[in-house]
């Protein structure tokens, strides 16, 4: 139950922090006879549930491949493997005690970080989880250990030594450099005794794990039954080391289409559903009676991004008068809140409402944006700040200062994606008041990215995932990085970044964040929108299921699922 | 006549060939396999990139990339999809079956009721049964088949709702978990089938019915059957040797060309009900430019159209006396 427990607490002190941590995880309960939230309720042993959304045939079984690190595949695998720390409901990591005794640092200089693993942790096949794994995960993310390793993420890894204790239980890892995402690595442990049989360590790594289904589970279920396109289904662990899981039997099914999956819900051929919500779908599932319909924000966030070179917003002036004039609140009511009524209007690049930070006890999240006074739809201060530069708008268009006409603003969007869509055109609305006329490019998947990272726009209309802090955004605006299209660059912002991969005090490293937001609102490098929201829906009966705002969404509390007692 | 046939395969074999040419260079040149994995967030290593370049051939001219490609299907190797854990000719082995499962029972259903809706009314041309099937299949044939799915579905659910019984289901082929018993597990394949199967049948029955329709009177028109009928032979016999049989051999040329689509994914039908079967295989490798996968998908598609028009072929020869005297001479 250590892991229940602390959860509960966990949310209970997210309830009690009020409306706050409220915003960032609104609730539509469209029940019409309210129930007690799902998480606080007791449930009962037994039972199963068929669970559809974002999941679908896994591309690869190795959720640390490049292919194999998606949304999907890491919300499906969750139950199958060993972790470290997982993303509570807050978005903060916190140490998963079913497997873990410990996992601290003990020394900053150089930074030495000691996991010590519970020794009932066992495979499901009986094999102890131990040190051994801890090293093979390691070396397979490691470039210098393994270069052939098709691994999604190298980052810490790339930069620790492994010590392992006599009786494997003990693991030290020492790092070159101080690694302030220290808490990220071990997400995933993969099983050592498995990788050997499939030989070399990288013919394991990105042929043997991705090609083959977890044969094992260090993880509350085992996989029992696997049909492609059609339903994964797992059943319990009996050598599940932590607090026993509830539910006997769990099936994925694979639907693709976010609506069918609504339709199918209604006519019970699934029971759980968590996935992107819509106006369509969240009506349709607000239709169906005795159902919890929950939205939850989550740590990726919309966001737009200026292009800070070249002849058009290169001005630093016309980029702050038109980040000025758009009004997010009119965007985050025109899209969101037709689904979503509490959306907030979000104020920063760095974190979401709600969002909390291990050991940080304070509220990390602040309204930078109203502070900066960018993206409140001030379009009076904007005309000011245009014209006491030399702007002037004639006949409804805004003429530079040596007098030409501004030419039209690309704004660069997502086609695959409604409301990105949908964001580019109450943008191209909004500007008018300056009278700045807009184009919308709309590309699709294949050539979205890759103008974007080139730089091939005015305004970007994107999405941004929060949860990797300083990187998250030295990625997108550090000087000279591979998806930084905006140009932009600052001695200051890349001193600040070089700061916060070094700051190991939680405090410390808000405070970074923090100032690197307040730098990009104030020069209008970027500005936030709105987090991207998944949608939880169940029926009355079900308790136990814990929406996160990480990208781990709700299987990370899957042993806690069950029918309410 | 098997000259014929050797001639019509060795043909189809030639246009395969070209249309693999210019479907893989099409969807080669339209977009980027990688793309996704670009823009992965947080970034994926550009030695990751490169091998992933490597395992698809992306770093191969185009030219190099068919010839590989076209030595492999020979050997049994329909090469690499941008998802590393797919295997191509497994996975087109399974959609085909999906897709089958789909298809066939609906076929056969609309080519009976066509049949026999069009007989009706072409020979009650103008009476009351003939303006009520035209109309009926002018109203089907205004509807799309999208709406008409999601129409049904509802109208399934309203029902199970009713009824209390789950009689109908909206996504795959089987419940999941799997329903056990041998009765119970056929009646529940049943009530998967039985929606999709609908649409299916409504969208083909409405415009096969006209053909079969149009066929008939045509043929009630015709000399021979005139001089038959002033000859004295029996009205049934003239209707059975002079009149339906010749007049199948439009909707056998109709059904035999839309056979092979069908074979190769009732793509809508597929999506809405969630089979994923060809048609879903397709879209998702277009999706994402998984130019193996559509070229996989083609030559079952190809292969299809080849079968149905030497089914068709054969069909005539069984129906049409003429053809089979044809061959003789």
């Amino acid at each position: 139950m250590r892991k229940t427990h602390k959860r509960a607490l966990t949310i209970g002190l997210i309830l009690a922090l009020g409306a706050t941590a409220l915003a960032g995880c609104s609730k539509i309960d469209s029940s019409t006879d309210p129930q007690p939230g799902p998480v606080q309720a007791e449930v009962k042993e037994g039972g199963e549930a068929v669970f559809a959304g974002f999941i679908a045939t896994p591309r690869s079984w190795n959720p640390l491949t490049a292919q194999g690190d998606t949304t999907g595949n890491r919300q499906a695998q969750w139950p199958f493997y060993p972790h470290v720390f997982y993303g509570a409901s807050d978005g903060s990591l916190q140490l998963n005690s079913d497997l873990m005794e410990s996992a601290t640092i003990v020394s900053v200089d150089p930074m030495t970080v000691e996991y010590k693993i519970r020794p009932e942790a066992v495979w499901s096949d009986g094999e102890p989880i131990d040190g051994d794994d801890f090293a093979f995960t390691q070396m397979v993310q490691d470039p210098r250990q393994c270069a052939d390793c098709q691994a999604a993420w190298t980052a810490g890894y790339d930069q620790m030594e492994l010590t392992v204790s006599a009786d494997k239980k003990t693991v030290t890892a020492v790092f070159d450099n101080p690694f302030t995402m220290w808490k990220t690595l071990f997400i995933v442990i993969l099983p050592e005794h498995v990788a050997a049989t499939y030989g070399d360590p990288a013919t394991a790594f990105n042929d043997g794990f991705v090609n083959n289904m977890p044969p094992i589970s260090g993880g509350p279920y085992v996989i029992s039954d696997f049909q492609a396109n059609v339903s994964l289904t797992m059943v319990k662990n009996d050598k599940w080391y932590g607090s026993p899981a509830h539910l006997d039997t769990i099936h994925y099914r694979f639907i693709t289409s976010p609506s069918e999956v609504i339709t199918a819900y209604q006519n019970g051929e699934v029971t759980i559903v968590y996935q992107n919500p819509s106006l369509e779908t969240i009506e349709k599932a607000n239709a169906i009676e005795g159902s919890v319909v929950e939205i939850i924000g989550g740590l990726t966030y919309f966001n737009l991004i200026f292009k800070t070179v070249g002849d058009a917003l290169g001005d630093p002036i016309l980029r702050l008068a038109v980040a000025r004039a758009i009004d997010g609140g009119d965007i985050v009511t025109r899209i969101p809140r037709q689904y979503a009524p509490d959306t907030p209007l979000l104020g920063s690049l760095a974190y979401a409402p709600g969002q909390r930070v291990s050991d940080f006890t304070g509220d990390p999240y602040t309204d930078n944006a109203k502070a900066a006074n960018v993206g409140q739809g001030d379009v009076d201060g904007a005309l000011e700040l245009l014209t006491d530069a030399g702007y002037t708008v004639q006949d409804g268009q805004l003429h530079l200062p040596d007098g030409s006409l501004l030419r039209p603003l690309t704004i660069l969007t997502y086609s695959s994606d409604s409301e990105r869509v949908q964001m580019a055109e109450i943008l191209n609305n909004q500007l008018k008041a300056l009278g700045v006329q807009t184009v919308i490019d709309s590309a699709d998947s294949t050539r979205y990215g890759t103008a974007g990272f080139a730089g091939e726009f005015d305004i970007l209309v994107t999405a941004t995932a929060g949860d990797l802090g300083v990187q998250a955004l030295d990625q997108w605006y550090g000087t000279g990085k591979a998806r930084n299209g905006s140009g932009y660059s600052s001695a200051a912002f890349d001193d600040l970044v070089a700061d916060g991969n070094l700051a190991l005090d939680p405090t410390e490293s808000v405070r970074i964040l923090n100032a690197m937001d307040v730098m990009l609102l104030e020069e209008a490098v970027a500005l936030p929108l709105y987090s991207i929201g998944n949608v939880l829906i169940h029926s009355q009966q079900f308790g136990g299921i814990a929406p996160s705002m990480s990208k781990y969404g709700i299987t990370w509390s899957i042993d806690g699922w069950g029918f309410l007692a | 006549m098997v000259r014929s046939i050797g001639l019509r395969v060795v043909n189809s074999l030639l246009v395969l060939l070209a249309s693999s040419v210019l479907i893989f260079s099409l969807v080669s040149l339209a977009g980027d396999p990688l793309a996704e994995l670009r823009q992965q967030d947080p970034p994926v290593s550009p030695a990751v990139i490169e091998a992933e370049e490597h395992r698809l051939g992306l770093d191969l001219p185009l030219p190099q990339r068919y010839l590989h490609w076209i030595a492999g299907v020979v050997g049994g190797d329909f090469g690499q999809s941008v998802s590393p854990s797919l295997d191509i000719g497994a996975e087109l082995g399974d959609r085909v079956v999906v897709t089958l499962r789909l298809v066939v029972l609906a076929m056969a259903v609309a080519v009976v009721l066509a049949v026999g809706a069009g007989l009706v009314s072409g020979l009650r041309q103008n009476r009351w049964p003939d303006l009520s099937l035209t109309f009926a299949s002018f109203v089907l044939l205004s509807l799309p088949s999208f709406w008409l799915a999601v129409l049904l579905k509802q109208g399934g659910i309203w029902i199970n709702q009713a009824t209390g019984y789950r009689v109908f289901f909206t996504v795959g082929f089987e419940s999941v978990p799997p329903v056990g018993g041998f009765w119970a597990h056929g009646l529940d394949l049943a009530g998967h089938l039985i929606l999709p199967t609908i649409v299916l049948v409504l969208v083909h029955l409405a415009s096969w019915t006209r053909y079969q329709r149009a066929a008939t009177i045509r043929a009630l028109e015709a000399d021979h059957v005139k001089y038959a009928i002033l000859r004295g032979l029996p009205r049934s016999r003239v209707m059975r040797s002079h009149v339906i049989r010749p007049s199948l051999i439009p909707l056998i040329t109709i059904v035999g060309l839309e056979m092979p689509g069908l074979f190769s994914g009732a793509i809508i039908t597929e999506t809405v009900f969630q089979w994923n079967g060809m048609g879903a295989l397709l879209l998702d490798a277009l999706r994402r430019s998984d130019v193996n996968v559509v070229l996989g998908w083609l030559l079952v598609s190809a292969s299809a159209v080849v079968g149905f028009n030497l089914l068709t072929d054969i069909l005539y020869r069984v129906i049409d006396p003429r053809m089979r005297r044809a061959d003789h001479v």
